[in-house]
């Protein structure tokens, strides 16, 4: 059992790695375009149209591909002061309720994104200048964010199993990251 | 309910989510959608769950958040901040307490590639604090001085904590970098000054290393020619006003990244490593900053802050002595709560009344970007020390707080001086040209 967990986390971190990637070249695409936009303004006087308009698209994929890194590797800014006071069992019923938490917000922030991009769908918002659909661009953001649902659902198994075997020893850092 | 009455229930329901281990954006999201279903109505309140998360997600002025941490990530592989503590340890090493000096002046240099507090404290540790030691510098001497020293990493444009706080109350970005300016080298010279002192008073903490020649000073110029080019494409653009922060952050991510390919430092290894930092490090800051605004939604709707500026306004207390009660306030938070944290929980009830007092918004960003860095070094948490902790192999915790202490006392006195003479923050903007009229959200 603890084999299949750890095998689980460990497929969810690599196939997070990967999106992130995705991500990063999205986001050295992001700056490429921003430097093409300065290079154009300056040799050419000739701005490039709509980069502002292309980047709130990227910008908004490249971020929701870093959510699933972020929760596989268990990356919050948290205050974690009551669980060292607790000890290894109390510690570990935080750590379980805070990913509880978490999988639950992340579920409802899932489904109203799902919404909100359904309803892009259906009014066919397109962008100011470049005219570019954004639908498409929230349908990639939402599928990535969707990652982020198996990910923390193996984070929320492996907790729960920490907690039943009575936490481990670890303490952590009171502000820790 | 009296709405009042369920701000204050969300506002306490949130600091207990956070003290059960729940991530702070989670809290202050669940909070915030709790709060206004119960004020304006549960299908209002989780469509804020979509609105504000697509408004964080899309801005343009936050994307330069990713940008600078990849920059600053690269910077750090490609060996940019050895370069600079060579280049600050060249003109001034020569000095008492020169190497200390020199770091704080690498602190200051690479903050200014990196825009974060941890990042800079982590990495001038490993390059700075062997050397210290191994010349003969007390522990407390090295580690205070990359302690504190790594805190300039936030107040030194460009910052990632000064993006956040542009974003949240609606101003210019580029203004509060400027306006950053002139407080950031009076935050250089205080600690400077704390060293001299230190050292003056016991000349062994801190002995001086062996003077360069000018021949050999010019030697390391050119070898840190990187560093120097990429501070003048993102600093000097900036100011210049040849770039927009955007531009600058997209120059200096694409440079950064060029010096770690060039120098053959990005291996596979490092490279994983620079996408798990920028995309993790990414996620929890977009993260806090979309709960803070749902909660910030929730505290607006429940006018809860205008009830906070009528009961100060009645109380007609002095300004200034507002402003000092807030600084004690901000030091507690900053040394229990993360950097960010302490501000996004708090701006959406101390904004509006920094407002009312009629103090300027761009004043206030710079002070609240200073006292929050100082709570980086206060106990019981102060992350930097955490940061340096685990970076010093044997040095106890205690050690460093004892070594941060002459920086916590000059940083007081410094912010002090900010708080007196506002105009040291709001005279570069203005002489520059930067529009700083009032902007409210």
């Amino acid at each position: 059992m603890t084999d299949l967990i750890e095998s689980l986390n460990a497929g969810g971190t690599r196939a997070a790695r990967w999106l992130a990637l995705i991500g990063l070249i999205g986001l050295v695409g992001l700056a490429l375009i921003t430097i093409a936009d300065v290079l154009m303004r300056w040799l050419l006087n000739s701005p490039m149209d709509g980069v502002a308009d292309l980047g709130r698209l990227i910008v908004a994929v490249v971020v929701s591909t870093f959510f699933p890194l972020a929760l596989a590797e268990r990356r919050h800014i948290s205050i974690k002061f009551l669980g060292n006071a607790f000890g290894p069992r109390g510690r570990a019923w935080l750590e379980f309720f805070s990913a509880l938490v978490t999988m639950v917000f992340f579920t409802v922030l899932l489904w109203e994104l799902f919404k909100f991009t359904e309803e892009l769908f259906e009014s066919g918002e397109t962008t100011w200048i470049l005219g570019l659909p954004v639908a498409p661009w929230w349908t990639a953001a939402t599928a990535f964010m969707f990652i982020c649902l198996p990910i923390q659902s193996a984070v929320l198994v492996s907790v729960f199993n920490t907690a039943l075997a009575g936490g481990d020893d670890t303490p952590v850092e009171p502000g820790g990251h | 309910m009296d709405p009042i009455l369920i701000a204050t229930l969300g506002l306490v329901g949130m600091f207990i989510l956070i003290g059960l281990h729940v991530p702070i954006g989670v809290a202050m999201a669940t909070a915030g959608v709790a709060g206004f279903g119960l004020l304006g109505g549960w299908k209002p309140a989780l469509s804020l769950l979509a609105t504000e998360p697509v408004s964080v997600f899309t801005s343009l002025d936050l994307a330069v958040i990713p940008l600078f941490l990849l920059m600053g990530s690269f910077a750090g592989v490609s060996g940019l901040s050895s370069d600079i503590y060579r280049l600050a340890y060249a003109f001034i090493g020569h000095r008492r307490g020169g190497l200390a000096l020199a770091t704080i002046g690498g602190c200051a240099g690479f903050g200014a590639v990196c825009g974060s507090s941890l990042a800079t404290a982590a990495t001038m540790g490993r390059v700075a604090l062997p050397e210290m030691l191994e010349r003969g510098y007390s522990t407390t001497l090295a580690t205070g001085s990359v302690a504190a020293g790594g805190t300039l990493g936030m107040l030194i444009p460009p910052s990632v904590v000064m993006v956040i706080y542009a974003f949240l109350t609606e101003q210019f970005v580029i203004t509060l970098f400027v306006a950053a300016l002139i407080p950031g080298i009076i935050a250089i010279g205080a600690h400077f000054v704390a060293i001299n002192i230190l050292v003056r008073r016991n000349p062994d903490i801190g002995p001086a290393g062996d003077r360069m020649a000018w021949s050999e000073r010019l030697r390391v110029c050119k070898e840190s020619w990187g560093v120097l080019a990429l501070l003048l494409a993102v600093i000097g653009g900036i100011y210049g006003g040849v770039f927009t922060v955007n531009e600058a952050a997209s120059l200096g991510a694409g440079l950064a990244f060029f010096f770690a390919v060039f120098r053959r430092r990005l291996t596979l290894g490092a490279f994983w490593q620079v996408l798990k930092d920028t995309a993790a490090n990414t996620a929890m800051i977009y993260l806090i900053i979309a709960g803070a605004s749902v909660f910030s939604s929730f505290i607006t709707l429940s006018k809860m802050p205008d009830a906070v500026v009528s009961l100060i306004s009645d109380a007609q207390l002095q300004p200034l002595l507002v402003i000092f009660v807030l600084m004690v306030v901000y030091l507690i938070l900053g040394s229990v709560f993360d950097t960010i944290a302490a501000m996004v929980i708090t701006l959406p009830f101390v904004f509006p009344l920094i407002l009312e007092l009629g103090y300027h918004p761009i004043w206030f960003g710079v002070i609240l970007v200073m006292i929050i860095e100082v709570g980086m070094i206060t106990p019981p948490i102060g992350m930097n020390v955490f940061v340096l902790y685990g970076v010093a192999e044997n040095i106890p915790l205690n050690v460093i707080f004892r070594g941060i202490l002459p920086f916590f006392y000059a940083d007081l006195v410094r912010i002090a001086i900010i708080i007196l003479f506002p105009a040291l923050a709001l005279w570069l903007p203005e002489v520059m040209g930067y529009n700083l009229n009032i902007t409210l959200n």
